[in-house]
């Protein structure tokens, strides 16, 4: 499958909808111990929100469907998750301008603007131990995957893999924002919770992408 | 927080029983979620607006507290342990809509920077002139050589509101009560205060959220004792000047009794009289902190005009300031 539409996107994202909102407790779990616990109850509020929201509505556009996603996010949550979360999905709207399909290379562009712009909003970087270590991750390999001229169920889990690679690798990172930064050298040996979310959103995207394709 | 109400739909359901029993005081932004834009009534467009926008801190609705004549106009409340949305500070100031402008209070935590800088850049695009104001009065929540924008905020938002408030009362332009902000913030200074009762040791620096002290003293297992580090500690922070007066806030945790309360603070000012003259205490339970005994000491050395602007009392339906 070389290209997804509105309808198909929106099938995906809410797959991502339900992924998160049954991780609450486990996102909560991880985030007691080097965050103040609101992880997984936000997300949890946010991506049910979101969820209501696509339920109730019919896109003809990706960019409007995305549109909604980060604007509810953005209203709903709050927090630095509200803002980041909500940054994910509305950063990269350029990307999708008129498009009614989007294919990989589409995709792709829409990861790097939205990884740019959460790291111009949230002035992180890769290792500071955050979603972005994740994120930038995913975003890198949906960019190769456009260079090889892949298909989006490709695509979609090759970036599954690489944002989980990512969070991975941030348990041996030591916070450096947000308020876990504040339990210092305690937060080493802890994935980011904001990573781990991330990564349960790309793994639920690209199964759902290739259940879609018929995979 | 301990909550019998259904966490889902808090926010909500708290917001109808505060209009419902101050219906004088508190309206809400008809387009904020779940009513969580706060504004006191009534609306004055005519100056420039104070928002507290700033951290979940246990409690859904734990900045309403803060909204009385002398203090906020508006106050944001996060989700659960969450940030105000960028989303709502938007609506509260589209909704006043002054032309004099805003200044956006604010704990210098990072889901309260990112949501005002949004939220900043959404009214900008609409014409309204609003000023980021993120305080960082906690001494301890940084290295003690980091620059002081590395500190997160606690307690000392109560004495910037009522500088910022009455500064716009009297007249003040955006540019004037941003510039009387930013010379008292740097005349305060806060802690957080525990005690570990298994090691019998005083804790100075603890966070809000539990974030762990950064100075333990056996030698401070003692109310008196702690609170006379504690005001050392502040005050050597600060650098009192000659002719300055000092005011001290002390804020209970909900785990922490009125009696301790009182002693620690009474011990608080005692010391402080070394430095200068203690102009004004106040004690209370002004805003979330731990669910554990615990303090927050907050002192501002304040020159005369400074002083003016602390002097007026400001009645909420919780408490006085």
């Amino acid at each position: 499958m070389q290209q997804l539409d509105a309808s198909q996107l929106k099938t995906a994202v809410l797959a991502a909808c339900d992924r998160i909102i049954e991780s609450e407790q486990r996102l909560t779990e991880l985030d007691t111990i080097i965050g103040d616990g609101d992880h997984g109850f936000g997300m949890r509020v946010g991506f049910s929100a979101v969820k209501a929201q696509l339920q109730k509505t019919d896109y003809a556009m990706p960019f409007d469907l995305m549109k909604d996603v980060g604007m509810t996010l953005v209203k709903v949550m709050g927090g630095t998750s509200g803002v980041i979360y909500g940054t994910l999905f509305l950063g990269g709207l350029d990307a999708f301008e008129g498009q009614q399909k989007v294919d990989v290379a589409h995709i792709a562009s829409f990861l790097d603007l939205s990884a740019k712009a959460i790291a111009r909003r949230g002035r992180t970087q890769r290792g500071d131990k955050t979603m972005y270590d994740a994120l930038i991750e995913a975003s890198e390999a949906f960019n190769r995957a456009a260079a090889n001229g892949d298909s989006v169920e490709k695509a979609f889990r090759s970036a599954a893999e690489s944002s989980a690679k990512g969070a991975e690798a941030t348990k041996s990172m030591q916070s450096q924002k947000g308020r876990s930064k504040n339990f210092r050298e305690k937060t080493i040996g802890y994935p980011d919770t904001g990573a781990v979310s991330t990564t349960i959103i790309f793994e639920a995207l690209a199964s759902a992408v290739e259940t879609i394709a018929g995979r | 927080m301990f909550t019998m109400a259904n966490r889902d739909y808090l926010t909500k359901d708290c917001v109808s029983a505060m209009i419902r029993l101050f219906p004088d005081m508190v309206e809400t932004v008809p387009n904020s979620y779940n009513g969580r834009a706060l504004l006191r009534k009534p609306i004055e467009a005519d100056r420039v607006n104070i928002i507290i926008s700033t951290g979940g801190g246990g409690g859904p609705m734990s900045q309403a507290y803060a909204m009385s004549q002398g203090l906020a106009d508006v106050a944001i409340s996060g989700g659960d342990h969450a940030a105000p949305s960028a989303y709502d500070i938007y609506e509260a100031v589209k909704h006043i809509d002054s032309k004099k402008g805003y200044v956006f209070l604010y704990n210098n935590f990072m889901g309260d920077c990112l949501n005002n800088d949004m939220a900043e850049e959404l009214c900008r695009l609409d014409g309204y002139d609003c000023r980021l104001f993120p305080i960082h009065d906690d001494c301890l929540s940084a290295d003690a050589d980091a620059p002081r924008d590395e500190r997160t905020g606690i307690i000392g938002l109560m004495f910037l509101l009522k500088i910022a408030s009455a500064c716009s009362r009297n007249g003040g332009s955006l540019d004037q009560v941003i510039e009387e902000l930013t010379y008292a913030e740097s005349r305060l200074s806060t802690m957080g205060v525990t005690f570990d009762e298994k090691e019998r040791v005083g804790e100075f620096g603890t966070g809000i959220s539990g974030e762990p002290a950064r100075i333990r003293r056996a030698d401070c297992y003692d109310l008196r004792k702690a609170a006379a580090f504690a005001a050392d500690y502040l005050m050597e922070d600060i650098g009192y000047r000659p002719g300055e007066k000092l005011h001290l806030l002390v804020n209970r945790s909900f785990s922490t009794c009125y009696e301790d309360a009182y002693m620690f603070a009474a011990a608080a000012a005692d010391r402080l009289e070394k430095y200068g003259t203690v102009a004004q205490c106040s004690v209370g339970n002004y805003m979330f902190q731990i669910e554990r005994y615990a303090f927050a000491i907050s002192v501002i050395s304040a020159d005369e005009k400074l002083c003016g602007y602390l002097k007026q009392r400001c009645y909420t339906d919780s408490f006085l300031i």
